[in-house]
């Protein structure tokens, strides 16, 4: 069973298998994140109780590939939260730092950084991920 | 609700934001705290709902829909700070109903959002045999 690979669809090409994740590889608390994305995935309209529309697929799409990317990484559990407006943000904190990966419905995904008072707020590209979650450990880029 | 029956918001006046689901509240470093998601709004609902603590009570926060697991309980100064107008905006149900208009820019409503987080108090909804009947 931990052996099972778990395919992960690309947000952009959701009819095409782009990844398979060997679930003996990642963090221990993949497949709980995913539950979390699933349950997000059906609150209903309104689930904010301020009249946020639910969470479109293709934003529970993208954040279970930004997950199966992260997963693999020596990292803690996301606090995963949704957004009113549609999207689902990922939360890390360490010590003075803390690391947000936001998945908008429109398909846009942002990270934003905190050190102090410090607040950075970018476009996130695949390539930054595994810089950005060696900063929330370590404090360092590499 | 007419413009004069409109209270001031002062700078120290407490607001509190209602926290409708679990996920707004996180464990950060072994201490519950507000998700920052709690205060983003969306593009399409620029005002921020919150209560001023001076025409309510906890109680009736929590007692009144929407329903509330806990409060982000901010002062006023907080988002004035960052630029943002406060605002009573009463309604016959709701006499308290403050809002925070939010910036219209995304990179900067997110780092707003941040900010109130981080200086926000959890008071969390007290246990059912803790609440007066």
């Amino acid at each position: 069973m931990l052996n099972e690979p778990v395919g992960v669809r690309s947000p952009q090409f959701s009819n095409q298998w782009i990844r398979v994740t060997p679930l003996g590889s990642v963090a221990y608390w993949y497949l709980d994140s995913m539950e979390t994305v699933r349950r997000l995935g059906n609150m209903g309209e309104g689930w904010d109780g301020y009249g946020s529309p639910s969470i479109p697929v293709r934003t529970t799409i993208a954040a279970n590939y930004i997950l199966s990317l992260v997963s693999q990484h020596q990292v803690n559990s996301p606090h995963i939260a949704p957004v009113p407006g549609g999207g689902i943000q990922l939360e890390w904190d360490y010590d003075n730092r803390a690391l947000e990966i936001e998945i908008h419905p429109s398909g846009e995904i942002n990270f934003l950084i905190a050190e102090g008072d410090e607040i950075i707020v970018k476009p996130l590209h695949e390539k930054l991920l595994s810089p950005l979650l060696t900063w929330i450990q370590t404090g360092y880029f590499t | 609700m007419s413009p004069q029956q409109r209270q001031q918001i002062g700078d120290d006046d407490i607001l509190w934001r209602r926290l409708t689901t679990p996920y707004w509240i996180k464990d950060s470093n072994g201490t519950r705290r507000v998700s920052s998601a709690a205060f983003k709004g969306s593009p399409h609902d620029l005002e921020l709902s919150t209560h001023a603590a001076k025409l309510t009570t906890l109680e009736r926060v929590f007692n009144s829909n929407p329903h509330a697991l806990a409060v982000g309980e901010i002062v006023a100064r907080m988002p004035r700070d960052l630029g943002l107008v406060v605002e009573h905006d009463p309604d016959e149900e709701d006499p308290s109903h403050t809002i925070i208009r939010l910036n219209t820019q995304k990179g900067i409503r997110e780092k707003h959002a941040k900010e109130l987080a981080k200086k926000a108090h959890l008071k969390e909804r007290p246990p059912p045999e803790l609440v007066k009947e």
